[in-house]
């Protein structure tokens, strides 16, 4: 048993959950955004209760389209003097309420912003179109990002645990050479040369996965515990599920890597082709 | 496996040019003790691992039990060699088990049952003489106890041929002729002996066949021969 061997595997998989930990926060954070993401429709005066109703339903109907309010020029104005505050006394220069009729729309997700855009003005009820386009653009753009680093993350460490377990189980089967080539004169085949090896490395990756997999629950669970009470408006996921899907990813991976580890390290020293020397 | 070798035309090179063994044409028919005599790297250890396939022929044919070598797969090797006993000069028992478990793990890896394994692995150490070290470790024996133990483990598995690579090397010569007794009883009772060596006194004595390697070639081959190349 090599303990150096269990605790690299237990620094990689940690690392590992936690980026898995990390990745499904953010998602998360950004779903949230997501949702909060709205395009408004403002819509040309002097239009009848009818035709107002009839660019609703046309909104509703459109599949990225997840959730339509109608906001009525009086509700717009009222709005306006609650964000005023001290200042609402501007409004009483006013002669009139120049504020439109509009539509605000939730969309599915902030990708189909600029295409409902580009639909809807052309609807002749329809005198603008204004969205956060800079943010949505940038969440757009982060997402991609995330999920790409996310990607090359995962497979850097998962190489890296690979190439451990290599190593280790290689250094296991140098050190009982002499006992290999034994076994290989006196009839022993293959799969019963490599077994033990095998397992060997199995069984290392498992105690490492097993450990970073406690690692990685009580130490969300502490995270958690100290930041949703002093940053509450930081948004984490508080459901065990994914938190336990992360863990069992990360258990199955390591004992993925153990597996085929100790079959590569083997290979060269057991394949068919060992058991007559090229000389 | 019927104990038969025989080669047809075997030539072996290795890198470096190096001839090792040049057109040999042999044949050993089961239940036979062969000597194998000739000086230092006239190719006898090496036609030794061409019969239980640690290297191939550069050129000719090898048969072991009728099985044409070149033709046996690499996955059936293992099977193959379960049916040949090898012993080597420098013992190549493993340190880290007793004199029982060197034995016993032969067993193991041919798949023998446990039950059976011990009563089997007792026997032959009784044949030889070192049934009452069987606790022991290899670096706690003597030469002569540690090729008993080499021995012990060629023949627990009853092959038909066993192969023996100096067995005598290291020995005084009283030890010597305890081992060639035990290599005599085997072959007695039907096993194929084929012994390379250096020592005159023993095959002068014995009277068996003795084919005489020199550079790589056969010089001679007699029937109750004597130690000479």
């Amino acid at each position: 048993m090599s303990f150096i061997a269990i605790f690299t595997v237990f620094v990689t998989l940690s690392t590992l959950g936690m980026f898995g930990l990390l990745l499904l926060n953010l998602n998360y954070s950004l779903k949230m955004v997501q949702g909060q993401v709205r395009v408004t429709i403002f819509l040309k005066n002097g239009l009848s209760k009818e035709a107002i109703q009839d660019v609703g339903k046309r909104l509703s109907a459109l599949n990225i389209v997840k959730d339509v309010k109608f906001i009525s020029k009086n509700t717009a104005y009222r709005r306006l003097q609650e964000e005023l505050g001290r200042e609402k006394y501007i409004l009483s220069t006013l002669e009139y309420n120049p504020l439109p009729d509009s539509f605000e729309v939730k969309l599915v997700s902030p990708m189909y912003a600029s295409t409902l855009s580009r639909r809807v003005l052309s609807w002749k009820e329809v005198s603008e179109v204004v969205y956060a386009r800079e943010i949505v653009d940038k969440l757009i753009a982060l997402i991609g990002i995330v999920k790409k680093i996310g990607i090359a993350v995962v497979f850097i460490l998962g190489l890296a645990a690979l190439l451990i377990i290599v190593n280790t189980i290689r250094l296991m089967v140098l050190s009982r050479q002499e006992e290999i080539e034994i076994m290989k004169l006196v009839g022993a085949t293959s799969w019963f040369i490599r077994m033990p090896f095998v397992i060997e490395g199995v069984f290392q990756s498992f105690i490492g996965a097993a450990l970073s997999s406690a690692l990685i629950f009580y130490g969300y669970v502490w995270l958690v515990k100290n930041i949703v009470w002093r940053f509450p408006f930081i948004p984490l996921v508080l459901d065990a599920k994914p938190i336990l899907y992360v863990i069992v990813v990360v258990v199955i991976f390591g004992v993925l890597v153990g597996l085929f580890g100790s079959l590569l390290a083997i290979q060269r020293f057991v394949g068919g082709r060992s058991f007559v020397k090229k000389e | 496996m019927f104990g038969l070798i025989k080669m047809f035309g075997v030539t072996k090179v290795f890198s470096g040019n190096i001839v090792a063994l040049r057109d040999i044409d042999l044949h050993i028919r089961k239940g036979e003790f062969v000597f194998l005599v000739g000086p230092t790297g006239s190719g006898k250890t090496t036609l030794m691992r061409l019969i239980y396939k640690d290297i191939v022929p550069t050129k000719g044919q090898v048969y072991v039990g009728g099985e044409n070598l070149q033709k046996l797969k690499n996955s059936h090797i293992p099977y193959f060699r379960r049916d040949i006993g090898v012993v080597f000069q420098d013992y190549k028992l493993i340190e880290d088990k007793t004199v029982f478990e060197n034995v016993a793990f032969v067993l193991e890896v041919i798949g023998v049952p446990k039950r059976e394994c011990e009563s089997r692995v007792m026997e032959v150490l009784d044949r030889v003489k070192v049934a009452h070290r069987r606790y022991l470790y290899p670096h706690q024996l003597s030469g002569g106890e540690q090729q008993r133990v080499a021995i012990a483990r060629a023949i627990v598995k009853q092959p038909s041929i066993l192969l023996s690579d100096e067995p005598t090397g290291n020995l005084d010569p009283k030890t010597a002729w305890d081992i060639m007794e035990i290599f005599r009883d085997i072959n007695i009772q039907g096993t194929t002996v084929l012994i390379a060596t250096h020592n005159k006194t023993i095959v002068d004595a014995m009277k068996k066949r003795v084919i005489a390697l020199k550079n790589g070639s056969i010089v001679s081959d007699l029937e109750e021969g004597m130690y000479g190349f």
